[in-house]
């Protein structure tokens, strides 16, 4: 089994975009395999990232009536029982004041697959990843790392295992009952790597899956999911594993404005950070609002809290807000800040700011840029940080 | 930050955090001319003390043995604790209590046996996480069993 | 008392919107609907006429007018609702049943697809000085209307839809 180890932590397996409500999409089901957004697109999801989302020039012709690059690898089509497609991302990060000035980064390399028999579905995903001692920084308390150990050099290209998950639709397909290793429910489902709001709540959909059972409901004016945690069982001993829930309901004030409630605790006999017995909590309030068709405003608020068994350990938080702004279709300008706290002492909140572009250019191909700026507390000081990071993604 | 987590705390009725009387405790535990020589660092990373800082491995090692903030009743017992359990939180051969006596670190392997340190506090700390699929395989053999039915009853099909 | 007192002091009476009625200013029109799993359509057109013949209101849009926000989607509700024949779709309302304040409810006739029913919608109506301002909506049944939804990779809209109406009016 060693073929599927996971690595890849510094990755970005997936597009999510919670700007869609720009298009009235506040459902993510439509266009996702995961019923609560991010990772696999249906074949109608396919579709609408050519028709919605790419860089266009000239007005769509109107009698493509389903674009070609609807189909795996833009020209093969599949049966209607099987929806494969894969994730290619390509990273560069450019550090100015680091000692390493360039890091190249091979981000996701995933396989997709998903088979439909009527209301059944079983989804896995599985890929390469190389080895980066940085992962091991971002992800310590995280899903997933590589088996390797880094001081005994490089490790050589390994398996990766995101997700794997056996669900059933039901209720005419508003309720989604899954069990396997997914993604948790909560908070934004936002792409980019790594946020706050996404690191603190351990729920980054690049690295945060874990082993469990859920139940999504999608409605026209409220969605959500709730997930039972048992465990990410690619952690070991048992005693580092998580247990306990995670859940999201984001009710929809009109077609173009949505409020979500997110809800974490989980319990672990020693803590991937700390190493104690630990209770976490994260609970928080997220939005979803679109003034215009060409602009959305997404936010996200948690408050977080560590536990242990004799005492309340720690407070902290963590806030994300971001502007997208389509300069046209296809090509789109972002502005983030964002703050976060692990209540371990720092003088005072770590702040982010980033501002983005990413361009769509081609049919499930997009050039992205970030630029981030990053103020680091600790216990010990404040550091400040500029860092570019330019990706390739293509979504087979 | 600190505004809030105090408002918070108020609104929790937490105890104060300040657990300044345990260097003392710890010099009259053990009869010992001074305090111990790291002082808060002996628990706290480099000094900083507050919320989420007892994070040092002796610090560590005595909040597995229930050690609480300004509760000096807990510190005594998970010191006696970890004499029974012969903790060594520096991995360093010789025990946390036998170096707080000794007027050593607990924390930096300079204990008498040597070693490198970095141990994971002796007794009944965990080993360090193991990450990968050999942490577990009975997820991904559960997953792939349960699809063999979907295909064979596929195949069934005309 | 003469016929237009009479019909003036029967009007002021009842308070209905028994003038008659010219639009003021943009009228806009929208759809709302539904498919699996929270999947959900937004139409819109502000290119809505609003007129009154002296008997009934009608507010008219032509359905190219309408923008769902994707233009693959815009295609299939022209094809879908026969939009080359029946190029505009009408919601006629007697103008006396409809009253001049507060929320209401009343029967006009809608027509699109080239057919025609009666549909019950509610309203609201907020008059100042000559000019009122009208908020309506209703729900349809677009099977009731011969209108067969595709399915388009796996997502089938549902024939229930809602329909909505905002204008304003002067005497």
């Amino acid at each position: 089994m060693r073929w599927f180890l996971l690595v890849s932590l510094f990755s970005a397996p997936a597009w999510a975009f919670p700007w869609m409500v720009k298009h009235s999409y506040g459902s993510c089901a439509a266009c996702h395999v995961d019923p609560s957004g991010s990772g696999q697109l249906t074949p109608y999801g396919r579709a609408q990232a050519d028709v919605l989302v790419r860089w266009r020039t000239q007005p769509r012709k109107d009698e493509e009536e389903v674009p070609a690059s609807a189909n795996f690898l833009w020209f093969l089509e599949l049966p209607e029982f099987l929806n494969l497609s894969g994730n290619f991302r390509y990273g560069s990060l450019i550090r100015p004041a680091a000692a390493v000035k360039f890091v190249p980064l091979l981000m996701a390399t995933d396989l997709y697959a998903t088979l439909n028999f009527g209301p059944i579905v079983a989804h896995a995903t599985t890929g390469v990843g190389t080895y980066s001692t940085r992962a091991i920084a971002y992800s310590g308390p995280a899903a997933i790392a590589p088996l390797c150990d880094p001081s005994k050099g490089a490790c050589s290209v390994q398996w990766v295992a995101r997700e794997f998950w056996l669900g059933a639709k039901l209720a005419d397909e508003a309720v989604m009952v899954r069990a396997g290793r997914m993604n948790l429910p909560f908070g934004l489902r936002n792409s980019e790597h790594t946020t706050f709001v996404r690191a603190l709540t351990r729920t980054d959909f690049n690295i945060g899956q874990q082993v469990g059972l859920s139940a999504a409901y999608n409605s026209e004016a409220l969605r959500g999911e709730v997930m039972g945690i048992a465990g990410n069982f690619q952690v070991g001993p048992d005693a580092y594993r998580e247990r306990g829930y995670s859940a999201f309901a984001e009710y929809s004030i009109s077609h173009s404005a949505y409020l979500g409630l997110s809800s974490l605790i989980t319990s672990a006999v020693a803590d991937l950070s700390t190493g104690l017995p630990m209770v976490r909590h994260a609970h928080g309030l997220f939005a979803r609002i679109a003034p215009t068709e060409k602009f959305a405003l997404l936010g996200e608020a948690d408050f977080l809290a560590w536990q242990t068994p004799q005492q309340l350990d720690r407070l902290g938080f963590a806030a994300l807000v971001q502007a997208d702004l389509d300069l046209m279709q296809g090509l789109h300008l972002m502005g983030t800040i964002e703050g976060g706290h692990t209540g371990s002492g720092e003088p005072g909140p770590s702040l982010g700011g980033w501002l983005s572009a990413a361009w769509y250019f081609l049919p499930h191909c997009e050039l992205r840029l970030d630029n981030i700026f990053r103020r680091n507390s600790s216990a010990t000081a404040a550091t400040f940080e500029y860092q570019l990071l330019i990706q390739l993604h293509l979504f087979l | 930050m600190d505004r809030t987590s105090l408002l918070l705390l108020l609104v929790l009725a937490l105890p104060a955090w300040a657990s300044d009387t345990f260097p003392a405790v710890i010099q009259n535990k053990y009869s010992l001319a001074s305090q111990p020589p790291e002082s808060c660092a002996l628990c706290h990373t480099n000094f900083v003390t507050g919320l989420g800082t007892v994070n040092t491995p002796f610090g560590k090692a005595a909040r597995l043995h229930g050690l609480v903030a300004t509760n000096t009743a807990a510190l005594n017992a998970a010191l006696d604790a970890m004499a029974t359990e012969l903790t060594d939180s520096d991995g360093d051969g010789v025990t946390d209590v036998a170096e707080l006596m000794a007027g050593t670190s607990p924390n930096q392997g300079s204990g008498t046996g040597g070693g490198a340190g970095g141990g994971g506090g002796g007794g009944t700390v965990l080993p360090p996480p193991r990450y990968g699929c050999g942490a577990s395989v009975v997820p991904e053999l559960l997953f792939f069993a349960s699809l063999l039915p979907l295909l064979r009853s596929r195949r069934r099909r005309p | 008392m003469s016929p237009t007192r009479s019909l003036l002091a029967l009007t002021l009476f009842t308070g209905s919107l028994a003038f008659a009625w010219t639009q003021d200013g943009t009228a806009t029109v929208t759809f709302d609907a539904k498919g699996p799993a929270g999947f959900k359509i937004h139409g819109t057109s502000e290119k809505a006429a609003v007129a009154d013949d002296g008997k009934n209101l009608k507010v008219n849009v032509k359905l190219e007018d309408i923008d769902t926000d994707n233009g693959l989607r815009n295609k299939h509700m022209l094809e879908d609702t026969h939009a080359k024949d029946f190029p505009v779709v009408t919601l006629t309302v007697p103008t006396a049943s409809l009253k001049e304040t507060g929320a209401q409810e009343a029967t006009g006739t809608f027509e699109l697809n080239g057919q025609k029913k009666d549909v019950k919608f509610s309203y609201t109506s907020q008059c100042q000085g000559s000019v009122c301002e009208i908020e309506g909506s209703a729900p349809l049944n677009l099977g009731d209307f011969g209108i067969k939804i595709r399915s388009y990779l796996g997502v089938t809209v549902k024939p229930d839809i809602t329909v909505g109406a905002k204008f304003k009016v002067k005497k």
